[in-house]
């Protein structure tokens, strides 16, 4: 028990009785994130609703030494906000506040319990877009998607979070705040602070404001589907895309496992004897975006698509884009335990990754499912196994590890948008080198000498 | 040994959800508390705990499950389709029959929901005295609440007023269609509402019908669907209140009710209380036979909505519909009533956001978690205002009461009504 009486009083002094939980049945529900297999209670949880709450919160863990685990939606696929070490859960859904949404610079001023949906539905009304698109955009919050540096499909043309935070309102682990960052889109002044919370996954502190960068919102946008009966082929196809100069906003594959489970759960009417469907979204303005769609068809065709269906309407657009989102139910829903992995590979060696894959898959006869972001090398193979069959379990582990080490051949990384966080703590050393991984644990100390935030996670 | 057998029998169902939380979203109750043991997706994972063992049937834990509305937005709204409202139904049924089940609601039900008599004799004197309370002022005609110095009791609520003269007084056993031939014979559900609160609005329905060539049955053996019994747990008396209705309704090939959340009840006890193969059966017969009133109107009867005549004092209003839960999630039911509303002549129909989304009453909520259901009905009210309407229409008694709640608490200028009570 690291949280005693006294601290409790005390947080309860900080944001009010109304907004601390400590019932066991409370604390059950801060266990988990959206991953399938860590669990952990926190000894309480508190929901500050100002900075200054935040940092005396902070503050006081500094001093009294206990573990603050930041937490937003809950969303996240790493374990990230699964407070391993017990401790504290610092909830911040109730610091939801859009502050500030200026048009003319394109810059919004956000707290960090805003839901991303919320986010885009409010710009939508002024015709202006936060482009990162996360699955989980309905639940994820902006702290946890900056805390996460989060990608999505559209990655390919607008890139990840990191790529829209101008800067930071930061508490530091010792509760202190500071401001980073501008609401200007360049800026050179000393070393880039802002870029290094991005994506530091609550170990460095806490979120308490984010100033970021929108673009207007593209005019017109269409979807088309290109069925494939080889899925490596398919993997192919972006390049030659991107070599006749279009640059999709989105392009995601789906394999054949993942598209027939699909049609079991939603019947959509797509080709269940395909092995691989491509799924591209061209935006922009509407007469270059119609002109894209015919190019991409052709180019399509050209490289083997058995047939290319043009999404006529929204409607139809958003029947396929359902489709993709419910990929991952299909997945999850089909094994006791998913090794849903994150293995993002340069661009132009996405046939080599899948067909790796695929041959993985009949050596060990396990399943191997392929569903990600093809157009920007991050693949999500997705290792159906049981985590109560140490058998099977162990194997898929294998697997699992044999994918790391081959995209890490193929001059990747081990993860492209889900984070290190609990899940990847093994592996992390496969991929940085020691001195490089010696700098990470160095600034950390920095700046946490206590080990007060998010401890646990990213390294063990 | 597992203290929680009707959650034992459903843990296949737990499998469904991979905890993604995109639930959170669409849980009236996440969005009201923005807390996660008050989502869909918390109280999958306490439930989760009670079958492996690591929660007890604590009071704790019931208040996190009885909080849950049962709108199934989270069910919806969910990729892998988790059965939350399954769960958490099962989850009250074990926390129940462990005496997590509070006395007023238990006495109340069994003396009153299974003894039909004795409530229509307790609301008959219950209205006299409601009389002496002061109506609420506005357009609100049906509300009443208690002197400023006793609102304490209630929390400041917005009562339903009471019917003087029940159901069972205005509507005979048989009503023969106004026209030459019966076009249908069909056999009325009242529920309570309809029966001893607004008896009007049910003795409306029945005339409607009776219009449109309707031979109406109005069984007196029948009770309560057993909604509120069977959401509270006690699915001992949810099978005693089935069986009794079944057995009512067993000479008739349709039976319709004009509330939502009845038909969407009677339509379910196949799922939630079937224990034997016999009752199997028979609630899988008795299931088929049930419509709700836009079904019969654009099924059986193959309503024009143009015959529809607006009652003068709506003509030229401007109205929005309220989608119950039991109607829309429940029943599938959407285009239906809308097409009505925008069908009929001398209405403007203006759909308002989120039209879907719970309105807060959700059953016997409301009455142990008046707060939070003000919290959720704040939401509807917005949504309400954005719309402009004068009048909000809706299906569902229960939705009634909580709308003129909310509308009364806002101070919204809106009539709150049931659909059919638009037309003459």
């Amino acid at each position: 028990m690291t949280l005693d009486r006294a601290i409790l009083r005390r947080l309860s002094e900080i944001v009010g009785p109304a907004n601390l939980l400590t019932e066991a049945e409370d604390l059950a529900a801060y266990a988990y994130d959206a991953t399938s297999r860590w669990a952990q209670r926190p000894e309480a949880v508190v929901f500050p609703t100002t900075t200054d709450q935040v940092a005396a919160i902070v503050r006081l863990a500094h001093e009294r030494r206990f573990p603050v685990t930041p937490r937003g939606g809950g969303t996240n696929v790493s374990g990230g906000s699964v407070p391993i070490q017990g401790g504290l859960v610092l909830g911040l859904a109730r610091m939801n506040r859009i502050l500030e949404l200026h048009a003319e610079n394109l810059v919004a001023v956000v707290e960090p319990g805003v839901v991303l949906m919320n986010l885009n539905l409010a710009l939508a009304q002024q015709g202006l877009l936060f482009p990162p698109d996360p699955q989980s955009a309905v639940g994820a919050t902006l702290g946890g998607v900056v805390a996460e540096n989060a990608g999505g499909p559209a990655g390919l043309k607008y890139g990840v979070t990191k790529h829209y935070v101008l800067g930071l309102e930061w508490v530091l682990p010792d509760g202190e705040v500071v401001h980073l960052g501008a609401t200007t889109t360049k800026n050179r002044t000393g070393y880039d602070l802002t870029q290094l919370f991005v994506g530091s996954e609550g170990t460095l502190g806490v979120m308490t404001k984010a100033i970021l960068r929108l673009i207007p919102k593209p005019p017109a946008a269409r979807t088309l589907a290109a069925v494939f009966d080889e899925v490596a082929e398919a993997g192919a196809v972006v390049s030659k895309v991107l070599a006749a100069g279009i640059l999709p906003a989105k392009a995601e594959l789906l394999d054949r496992w993942v598209i027939q489970r699909i049609e079991e759960m939603m019947p959509l009417g797509l080709p269940t004897d395909a092995d691989a469907l491509l799924l591209f979204e061209l935006d922009g303005a509407p007469e270059a975006v119609d002109r894209e769609v015919e190019r991409v068809t052709a180019i399509c065709r050209a490289s083997g698509a058995r047939n290319v269906l043009v999404a006529r309407n929204a409607d139809e657009a958003l029947r396929y884009w359902t489709a993709r989102k419910a990929g991952f139910a299909a997945v999850f829903g089909k094994a006791r335990t998913t090794l849903a992995e994150d293995v993002t590979v340069p661009r132009s060696q996405i046939p080599n990754l899948i067909r790796k894959c695929k041959e993985l898959e009949r050596a060990s006869g396990i399943t191997i499912v392929i569903i990600g972001h093809a157009g920007d090398g991050n693949l999500h193979p997705s290792i159906l196994t049981d985590a109560e069959d140490p058998e099977h379990f162990q194997r898929a582990q294998e697997l699992m590890h044999a994918i790391f080490n081959h995209a890490l051949a193929l001059g990747g990384v081990i993860s492209g948008e889900h984070g290190v966080g609990l899940e990847k703590r093994p592996f992390l050393a496969l991929a940085v080198s020691p001195r490089v991984l010696q700098v990470m644990k160095d600034l950390k100390r920095l700046l946490d000498p206590h080990g007060i935030m998010n401890p646990g996670k990213i390294w063990e | 040994m597992l203290a929680a057998p009707e959650l034992a029998k459903r843990r296949d169902l737990t499998r469904a959800c991979m905890k993604c939380g995109f639930c959170s979203y669409f849980c009236p109750t996440y969005q009201a508390e923005l807390q996660e043991g008050l989502g869909a997706r918390g109280r999958q994972m306490l439930v989760r705990n009670v079958i492996q063992g690591q929660q007890q049937l604590t009071h704790q834990l019931a208040d996190r499950l009885n909080t849950c509305t049962l709108c199934r937005a989270c069910v919806v709204n969910c990729p892998a389709k988790a059965p939350t409202d399954q769960l958490v139904l099962a989850a009250r049924a074990d926390l129940a029959n462990a005496g997590q089940y509070p006395l007023g609601k238990r006495v109340v039900f069994r003396l009153f929901l299974k003894h039909r008599r004795l409530l229509g004799l307790g609301l008959k004197w219950a209205a006299w005295w409601q009389r002496l309370l002061p109506a609420t002022a506005g357009r609100q005609g049906k509300a009443r609440h208690l002197p400023h110095f006793l609102e304490g009791l209630t929390q400041g609520r917005q009562l339903p007023q009471l019917a003087s003269r029940q159901l069972r007084q205005l509507v005979p056993p048989l009503s023969r269609p106004s026209g030459a031939l019966a076009r249908l014979r069909v056999g009325f559900f009242s529920g309570c509402s309809q029966e001893f609160l607004d008896a009007e609005s049910g003795a409306h329905l029945v005339d409607l019908l009776g219009r449109q060539g309707c031979e109406v049955h109005f069984p007196r053996a029948q009770g309560c669907c057993g909604s509120p019994v069977v959401t509270s747990g006690d699915l001992e008396l949810g099978r005693a209140l089935a069986d009794q209705n079944v057995a009512a309704f067993r000479d008739f090939d349709l039976v319709f009710s004009g509330c939502a959340s009845c038909s969407s009840m009677l339509k379910e006890y196949l799922p939630c209380l079937a224990n034997t193969p016999e009752r199997r059966q028979r609630y899988a017969q008795f299931q088929a036979k049930i419509r709700n009133v836009s079904e019969l109107l654009f099924g059986e009867l193959r309503l024009d909505p143009a015959q529809l005549k607006v009652k003068p004092e709506y003509r030229g209003k401007r109205v929005t519909w309220h989608d119950p839960c039991h109607l829309v999630r429940y029943q599938d039911i959407r285009a239906e009533p809308r097409r009505l509303l925008r069908g009929a002549a001398g209405l403007e129909y203006i759909e308002m956001p989120h039209a879907d989304r719970c309105c807060g009453m959700a059953g016997t909520l409301t009455l142990y978690y008046y707060d939070l259901a003000k919290k959720i009905g704040d939401v509807k009210a917005r949504a309400i205002q954005t719309s402009g309407a004068d009048i909000v229409v809706t299906e569902c008694p229960g939705c009634i009461v909580q709308l003129t709640d909310t509308a009364v608490r806002h101070g919204l200028d809106v009539q709150v009504l049931h659909l059919l009570d638009l037309f003459e």
